[in-house]
């Protein structure tokens, strides 16, 4: 499968300021997530992408092509801004009308396909008539969706597309970007929060501080960190007797006791290591368990590890 | 539906659409309304109808405070006066000035000696009037002093009027707030301020990533939005530009139903010309403002005021030029003028000139990294 887009050593800088230093991945179609903190790159990342800057150094393409001053590329491409800026002047249909015309959609459509897209991201019709000034953070969002849906795009790219939406809003949002993607748009969604991401996204991309720390499928980021620390936290009836037993045999990087709780946390040297000695190791012990939990196998843990 | 990439004209209505409804949006329509209406108004307070301007006249004197001179010159020569002498006199003063002054009208061209002539003959047939009226009134020696007080008033006033090649009459003030004030600053600093802000506007919103992300190159974004606020100007100062008409019909200005064509027309190609000079300073600089009036202290007022080629360079000369076909203007202004065809070459010109440089600019340029910057 082509990768929608690559990056080759890309960087972007402001001054003395780096926005992105020297990243190279390449994005599969589907829905790729962009996770990071605030400042990570992402927003430098989506506007090289959707056009709006050009690179420093290195080069990114979008479907082969360069995105910067490229309409038959941006064609192809639609964006959902950060923010909550819009002309708050305007009713959403007289601006989704001008810019579909701006989009190449023909003038006996562009109404039409307003109302289209309005509908598609379920921004109630008793809205649509009031000017988006008087507009509520949520149904902003919406509208931000919608012109960006307006010519059909090939990519969607959405900048922090979830800020200011409601649980509700949420999954009706993550429900029409599923549908979008299962119609085959790939879709390039940034957020500081990863459980955002991890539910839709089958790609992740980790920045921060402008570099990129982890790529791939979550199962891919969650092998390529294997050699992390591992993180467990187990319920048992002997806390103390099954910790000396796992330092004595030197898989422990360090360990907390809650014996009244019959808590034990510890953090492994080499998860490879650990795993293949842990039911040896559990058995000399003694100790019965009760149960296993691991702090390390969610991405908002690995999220957290790599950005903090 | 498959998306075609836009044409010129798809591009140039979706940004008409936008710039108008943008404009139009009732919250902004009471200031955009009061603004157009502060200069007409201006002009109602400060130019004068014929029949206010005939009862405060005083471009050949004040009659009262003229008889006043007289009255102590009898006093000094021990010849009383009855107040009902006084009273006669001051209103046959009264009605002849006003006479003196609705009968005169300045002839735009003429010579200084000629104008001379005309004031000498005009004031003549006025003292005639007076002396011939004061007769009933005054005895024997008073009229022998009036005859004498009058005949000098009457000098020194000849005297006055021919120092002063274009005197600030009634009419004078309407043509100096249509011109040097509307036309000549208002004017180009609305067009400045709204193309400056095409870009810059849309930055400082953070709306420009709706826009350039569309399927349309950034020069012809830049263009269509030039050209869809130009017409939005072109309406709006075509507007301000009638009303300040009305209010000169409504003072009973003369000569401007040969002036407004000729304005007009002028006015149409000044817009697009001073509107693309601030599209380009908005593409150079965030403060495309105080450099606009840089510009205007440095290459209007300085270079295109010497007397060689290089005014070509200002636009204002160019205006004026146009403007100086018209003979009311050119027997109130003193405009050093080029070629009429030169002139109209120029104005079609600098529109393709900034513009494109703007354009190119767009092109090349981000307009996006302190927006950025600040996120």
């Amino acid at each position: 499968m082509s990768a929608v887009i690559r990056a080759e050593e890309l960087s972007r800088w402001y001054g003395i300021v780096m926005g992105l230093n020297n990243v190279s991945f390449e994005i599969e179609p589907g829905l790729t997530g962009v996770v990071g903190p605030n400042g990570a790159g992402k927003s430098t990342l989506l506007q090289i992408i959707t056009g709006q800057l050009q690179p420093s150094s290195g080069e990114l393409t979008v479907f082969g092509l360069r995105p910067w001053n490229n309409p038959a590329l941006l064609r192809r491409l639609g964006y959902c801004p950060e923010g909550e800026a819009m002309p708050k002047e305007l009713r959403p249909l007289d601006w989704l009308r001008s810019l579909a015309l701006l989009s190449g959609i023909p003038d006996g459509d562009a109404a039409a396909r307003g109302e289209a897209v309005l509908d598609r991201v379920k921004l109630p019709r008793e809205h649509w008539d009031k000017r988006m000034g008087q507009y509520s953070k949520g149904m902003k969002q919406r509208v931000k969706l919608a012109q960006g849906l307006l010519h059909e795009p090939e990519l969607l790219v959405l900048d922090e597309p979830m800020n200011g939406l409601d649980p509700m809003g949420r999954q009706e949002i993550a429900q029409t970007l599923k549908e979008l993607a299962s119609r085959g748009v790939s879709i390039l969604i940034s957020s500081h929060i990863l459980a955002e991401l991890e539910a839709l996204c089958k790609n992740i991309l980790v920045l921060n501080w402008g570099r990129i720390l982890a790529s791939g499928s979550q199962k891919e980021i969650r092998a390529d960190i294997k050699d992390w620390s591992e993180e467990l936290e187990i319920e048992c009836d002997s806390p103390e007797r099954l910790a000396r037993r796992l330092f004595d045999a030197d898989v422990l990087l360090g360990f907390d006791l809650e014996p009244a709780a019959g808590l034990l946390r510890i953090r492994v040297k080499d998860a490879a290591v650990f795993y293949e000695q842990w039911t040896s190791l559990l058995l000399q012990s003694g100790t019965t368990i009760h149960g296993i939990r691991s702090r390390s196998r969610s991405l908002q843990n690995i999220y957290e590890k790599v950005t903090m | 539906m498959t998306a075609r990439l836009p044409t010129f004209l798809d591009a140039l209505k979706a940004v008409w659409l936008l710039t108008w409804k943008s404009q139009w949006a009732t919250s902004r329509l009471p200031i955009k309304l009061g603004s157009l209406l502060v200069l007409p108004a201006l002009v109602l307070l400060t130019v004068l109808s014929p029949e206010k301007w005939t009862q405060r006249q005083n471009f050949f004197g004040n009659p009262d405070a003229q008889l006043d001179s007289f009255y102590r010159r009898l006093e000094r020569h021990q010849i009383p006066m009855e107040a009902t002498q006084k009273a006669g006199l001051r209103q046959i003063m009264r009605d002849e000035y006003a006479r003196a002054q609705a009968s005169w009208s300045e002839q735009p061209g003429q010579s200084p000696d000629a104008r001379k002539q005309r004031l000498q003959d005009h004031l003549d047939a006025t003292g005639t009037r007076i002396l011939e009226r004061a007769r009933e009134f005054l005895d024997e020696r008073q009229m022998a002093e009036f005859q004498t007080w009058e005949q000098r008033t009457r000098e020194t006033t000849v005297a006055r009027l021919s120092a002063i090649q274009t005197p600030w009459g009634r009419t004078t003030p309407f043509y100096h707030w249509l011109l040097n004030f509307y036309f000549f600053i208002i004017l180009p600093l609305t067009c400045v301020r709204a193309c400056g802000a095409l870009i810059r506007d849309e930055l400082q919103a953070d709306t420009l990533g709706f826009l350039i992300t569309r399927p349309v190159s950034r020069a012809r974004l830049l263009i269509v939005k030039y050209i869809a606020q130009v017409l939005w100007l072109e309406m709006l100062l075509l507007v301000e530009t009638l009303l300040l008409f009305a209010t000169g019909v409504e003072r009973q200005i003369p000569g401007l139903a040969e002036l407004l064509p000729l304005l007009l027309g002028v006015q149409f190609l000044a817009v697009p010309a001073w509107s693309a000079l601030g599209t380009l300073l908005g593409q150079i600089t965030s403060r495309y403002m105080a450099t606009a009036l840089i510009y205007g202290a440095v290459v209007e007022m300085g270079i295109g005021r010497i007397p060689t080629n290089i005014n070509t360079l200002s636009l204002l000369r160019h205006i004026e030029t146009l403007l100086s076909r018209n003979g009311t203007l050119e027997g109130i202004f003193v405009w050093d003028v080029g070629g009429t065809w030169t002139a109209i070459l120029a104005l079609v010109l600098a529109p393709f000139i900034f513009v494109g440089a703007a354009a190119v600019l767009f092109s090349i340029v981000e307009y996006h990294a302190s927006a950025e910057m600040q996120k």
